[in-house]
């Protein structure tokens, strides 16, 4: 589970950061600017003069919150729409998923930047335009299972004890359906902290002097003959904590599959 | 422009020739010409430039347009124009006018009627003559109503233009104006009969006189121009200029970029190096760095027109807030200064201050005389480029620190120029240029009618005394009325004036004859390749 460890480390440094590393991560110092890493700065210090290291362990608060809340998005309005499309089938099917099918036309990250730009940059509907972006491939996972339930023999058993619609998707679809889910969660996680990257890079995501990943790599990115590890720590910490999301949605896919358990 | 150059026999001392006869001499030269296939390129490179290649360029700007009428002043605009266009005048490296097509010209003794002479053997690139005729239609369309003409404001002074004859221009003003000379006389002529046939298209398919005519350009590529065969100018060689086959200009924003691209040799000349990066160049044999008469400012703006900066305490608050120099240290990584108004160190019209005077007691004091004993929220918006997101950030700590509580917010270009023409800005950040040309070319950020005016800063003071500064000809008066108009742009703290870098370019060392003019135009007629 190797996942689930570097996502706890990030966990760790997001709860802890202000332990971890104490200064105020957005404070130029400066007297100290573009120092290669060394003792006391391991990471170095950009051209502000503020610790690397101590901006990164702050960023993954920015990363993790916005992964978190951005997933939280797509399952809140991924899965219903899944659940109701699969269900009813015929035209309320027809519509939803034309719609889904409508919105994944466009490629993620130009989804993205399209709704950030709209609603302003800044990290909240940063967020919201990562949320939203994800919602069609949620749902169509959740219409698959609860396609692939429905007409299970638990469920027509319900539907003929007397159960209500609401009671039968709640009760008996959507446990049955949610290990691709989850999984589908922990991987939406890695897409969400990339595009969160993505969109700061560009100047849509946090507002300096928040450090986050991706505005790190940007404000680095003059500097990248002169000061590498501007652009190389916060990239390192991007790739590991995808990774990290990645091996936690395989190893979550491993647990929840008997067939590959039984293996 | 390096025409006048003589090309220096390598061999024969020119102190011999009067005591040699001809057969002597022929020999001589027959032995020169021997020993000048022995030193071979070196020699030639160095004592008559070569003739042909490409030269591969890259501006900070894009190119917006080719002609200077509908440019949006982009740096990449700016620097084609000297390609494309002959101007009546030029501006050479110590601040003098000299003959361009102009060889002649005379100011009367009230200062309202200027007569230019003009040469008879230029041709625009479409094989029409650059005469009277087309000097007046260049004029008249800048100065015309409505125009787009970026710097039109400073051409509104004239009363008519008139082309007695095919070599003879005259233009009447309606009031005295010191700084026309160099506003009209370095406007680039355009060809009147490309203008008419090509309309719209002119703007993409450009037609002038300079040494070299367009190829190719389409908006967002790069734009490749071939030498004009015609052109009137004669090198060191006695055939004419320019010495390059073509020239291609390219805009590159990101300095990194250009840079790399500099020393893999994928670019001859590149028109920025970063400050910092000027320190690794410096090392690399290949590139010589060359300093120019030019320097970014950049520019705190508060807009005046509504709450909560329309308070002038406030404002005064804000500029007593914030440490200039170590705003300056740090982006220019020792290059920069600070400034009072964007006029270079070294130009005529240098003036020092009264700079805002960084201390937190006089900020602290002037936020309670504001009203805001308890300090105040403000959004300062900025423009998503690296310099100014790094200004920003040293900014907000400084105003934190006094309780103005900053939130800064990062825009697209766009974005940010619509909120300030609004007038919907608080606090923003600007970069401008500045040139040893003429106090006047900061004039803008005073108008009430330039775009360059964000902040809606409007002192009628001001604006008195810039029209007295251009009424005279006594530049010891324009240099006293300038230096109230710091005074009270100081005091008063719409724009402050943070300071400014000196721009630096790199040239390969393969490109000889290089220059950058006072207005920051580049000349290539002279430049020549080795190989």
């Amino acid at each position: 589970m190797i996942g689930a460890v570097i996502v706890l480390i990030v966990v760790i440094c997001a709860l802890f950061a202000s332990v971890i590393a104490p200064e105020n991560p957005g404070l130029p110092v400066l007297t100290a600017t573009l120092k290669s890493p060394q003792s006391g700065h391991w990471f170095g210090t950009d051209e502000l003069g503020r610790d690397v290291f101590g901006r990164i362990v702050h960023g993954a608060r920015v990363s993790l919150r916005v992964a978190a809340l951005a997933v939280g998005i797509t399952m809140l309005f991924g899965v219903p729409i899944g659940l109701i499309a699969g269900f009813w089938g015929r035209y309320v099917d027809a519509v939803l998923m034309r719609l889904m099918d409508a919105i994944q036309a466009f490629p993620m990250i130009l989804l993205a930047i399209a709704i950030a730009s709209t609603l302003g940059p800044g990290i909240t509907n940063a967020t919201i335009a990562i949320g939203v972006v994800g919602i069609p491939g949620v749902a169509r996972l959740a219409r698959g299972e609860t396609l692939r339930v429905k007409s299970a023999e638990y469920v027509t058993a319900a539907r003929a004890s007397g159960s209500g619609t609401g009671r039968i998707l709640i009760r008996h679809i959507l446990p049955n359906g949610a290990a691709p889910l989850i999984v589908a969660a922990a991987n939406g996680g890695a897409a969400a902290i990339l595009t969160e990257a993505a969109l700061s890079f560009v100047g849509l995501g946090a507002a300096p002097p928040n450090p986050s990943w991706g505005s790190m790599l940007q404000q680095g990115y003059p500097y990248v003959s002169l000061a590498p590890w501007l652009s190389i720590f916060p990239g390192l910490a991007i790739s590991l904590t995808t990774f990290g999301f990645i091996f936690l949605g395989d190893g979550l896919r491993d647990i929840f599959d008997p067939k590959l358990r039984n293996r | 422009m390096s025409q006048s150059k003589q090309p220096i026999d390598p061999i024969v001392p020119h102190t011999l020739f009067g005591q040699l006869t001809r057969r002597q001499l022929l020999t001589l030269t027959a032995a020169g010409a021997a020993a000048l296939a022995v030193r071979g390129d070196i020699a030639r490179a160095q004592d008559a430039p070569s003739r042909g290649g490409t030269l591969r360029a890259a501006a900070v700007g894009p190119v917006t347009s080719l002609d200077p009428f509908t440019s949006k002043l982009s740096s990449g605009d700016q620097l084609l124009w000297r390609f494309l266009y002959d101007s009546l005048l030029t501006v050479t490296s110590t601040g003098d006018f000299a003959p361009e097509v102009a060889t002649e010209w005379t100011v009367s003794d009230d200062g309202l009627t200027y007569t230019f002479t003009l040469r008879s053997d230029v041709k625009f690139h479409d094989g029409t003559a650059l005469d009277a005729a087309a000097v007046k239609f260049n004029i008249d369309r800048y100065r015309q109503e409505g125009s787009t003409y970026p710097t039109a404001d400073r051409l509104k002074v004239i009363d008519t233009v008139e082309a007695p004859d095919a070599t003879t221009v005259v233009i009447t003003l309606k009031t005295p104006n010191t700084p026309f000379l160099f506003n009209v006389g370095t406007a680039g002529i355009v060809s009147p009969t490309a203008v008419d046939a090509l309309g719209e298209d002119f703007s993409s398919k450009a037609v002038g006189s300079g040494p070299f005519k367009i190829r190719e350009w389409t908006s967002g590529s790069t734009a490749t121009f071939d030498r004009w065969d015609q052109y009137w100018v004669q090198g060191a060689d006695g055939q004419p200029l320019p010495y390059l086959d073509s020239v291609e200009l390219e805009g590159v924003p990101d300095d990194s970029v250009r840079l790399l691209n500099l020393r893999s040799g994928e670019f001859d000349i590149n028109e920025r190096i970063s400050p910092l990066d000027q320190q690794t160049v410096k090392s690399d044999p290949n590139i010589t760095l060359v300093t120019t008469e030019h320097a970014t400012p950049y520019i705190l703006a508060l807009n005046p027109t509504k709450a909560p900066f329309d308070n002038k305490a406030l404002r005064q608050a804000v500029a007593a807030s914030i440490d200039r120099q170590a705003i300056i240290d740090n982006v220019g990584y020792g290059t920069g200064y600070t400034i009072a108004i964007p006029f270079l160190p070294d130009s005529w019209f240098y003036i020092d201050g009264p700079q805002a005077v960084f201390d937190t007691s006089v900020a602290t004091a002037k936020l309670a005389e504001a009203g805001y004993p308890d300090g105040i929220d403000i959004t300062f918006t900025i423009i998503n480029r690296p310099t100014d997101n790094q200004i920003a950030q040293i900014i907000k700590p400084y105003l934190d620190a006094v309780n103005i509580r900053t939130t800064i917010q990062v825009l697209e270009r766009t974005t940010w120029v619509d909120l300030w023409n609004g007038r919907n800005g608080e606090m923003g950040l600007l970069q401008g240029g500045m040139t040893a040309q003429d106090p006047d070319e900061q004039s803008g950020w005073f108008s009430d009618t330039s775009l360059a005016n964000y902040a809606g800063y409007d002192s009628p003071q001001i604006r008195d005394l810039i029209a007295q500064a251009n009424a005279t000809t006594d530049q010891a008066a324009r240099l006293e009325a300038w230096k109230q108009i710091v005074q009270i742009n100081t005091d008063d703290a719409v724009y402050t004036f943070i300071g400014a870098v000196p721009t630096v370019a790199g040239v390969r060392n393969n490109v000889a004859g290089f220059e950058i003019d006072f207005g920051y135009f580049w000349e290539l007629a002279g430049v020549s390749l080795s190989q």
